[in-house]
This record gives structure tokens, C-alpha cells and sequence, in this order.
């Protein structure tokens, strides 16, 4: 049993490194337009904003790489399910305003647009539920 | 039987170690990538509702 929880561990380590990856490889091929994306959850702004847009996909590749490295798994985890919330509240607050816009996740890479709303919420919270796991396993 | 635990403090630590390292990749590569943006142009012309 121990080792069906080691195998599933590893799937859930290279499935979110994946999907992170692509993720930070869709803001990288247009930065610009991931600019334009988060500035329409008008939260950020200014100075916040453009270091924002220009630090998180470097986030995003760090923490996915860290996925991969064993003794980096618990921090790695920990940093993407804190960005996977802070994710999700960006998108509520979105909701609550009742903003329709896209959501700047993964779509860059020509997937189609992915807008706001309880879809990409509970995808968030698919992707958040390994990193969880993987935070808090022994 | 699983079982679980919080993360400790050098979890948290490396964990921020890791952002922090990210974020500086992250203004690296805008920095040197042809598609990359001004950071200081971006941040006037958000200032300013004129984006790009």
C-alpha cells in the first residue's frame, strides 16, 4: 500500500510540474498580453502589476522544476498551492464583481479563451488538491 | 495508513527562497526575451488605463 502511495505521489509531482509548465510557457510566449489579462482583474496596479506579470511565470517554472527535485517537493507544493489560492481569490473577487474576462491561465497557448467562473474555479481546485496532498503527506 | 504533517519552518523558508528565485528568472527572461515588456513603461501605461 505504502508503495501505491509512493507511485501516486510521483504522478501527482509530474502532473503538476506539467501542467505549471505549460502554463508559465503560454505567459512567456506573450507576455504583453498576460499584462493586459491580470490588469483587467483590476487588483493590481502600477509598479505591482508589471512586476506581477513579470515574475509569475519564473514562479511557475521554479516551483515545477522543484516538484521534480525530491527534497524540494514540500516547499514546492506549498508555493504552488499558495499561488492556486491566491488564484482562486483573484477569480472570486473577479465574480463578486461580476467581471467577465479571461482568465490568463493556461489559453495563451491558443487553447481558446477560458472565462472567469465557477469552471476555472473548480479546475484551480482540481490542481490544488495534489498540491495539498503533497504539502502535507509524511 | 497515510499520515500527515504541517509543514515546518524550513519548509516555509524554502518555499520563499523558491518564489523569490522565480520571480528573479521570471524578470530575467522579460528582461532579455525580445517578446519581454518595459517594466516601467507597463507600469505608467497600466497607471494610466493605456495598455498595450
Amino acid at each position: 500500500m505504502t508503495r501505491a502511495w509512493t507511485y501516486a505521489a510521483l504522478a501527482a509531482r509530474l502532473v503538476l510540474c506539467a501542467i505549471f509548465l505549460v502554463a508559465a510557457a503560454g505567459k512567456l510566449m506573450d507576455p504583453v498580453k498576460f499584462l493586459g489579462g491580470i490588469s483587467e482583474y483590476g487588483i493590481l496596479k502600477g509598479w505591482a502589476l508589471a512586476l506581477a506579470a513579470a515574475g509569475m511565470p519564473g514562479v511557475e517554472i521554479v516551483a515545477a522544476v522543484g516538484l521534480l527535485i525530491p527534497s524540494m517537493v514540500r516547499p514546492s507544493a506549498l508555493l504552488l498551492g499558495g499561488m492556486l489560492l491566491m488564484f482562486m481569490a483573484a477569480m472570486g473577487s473577479a465574480m463578486a464583481r461580476g467581471l467577465e474576462l479571461d482568465c490568463s491561465c493556461f489559453d495563451l497557448l491558443g487553447a481558446g479563451k477560458a472565462m472567469v467562473g465557477w469552471g476555472t474555479q473548480f479546475r484551480d481546485l482540481a490542481i490544488l488538491i495534489p498540491a495539498l496532498w503533497l504539502t502535507f503527506r509524511k | 495508513m497515510q499520515k500527515y504533517r504541517r509543514p515546518s519552518l524550513r519548509d516555509w523558508g524554502f518555499a520563499l527562497l523558491l518564489a523569490m528565485l522565480g520571480a528573479l528568472l521570471g524578470l530575467g527572461i522579460n528582461s532579455l526575451s525580445p517578446r519581454g515588456f518595459d517594466l516601467s513603461l507597463a507600469a505608467g501605461q497600466v497607471a494610466s488605463q493605456n495598455l498595450p
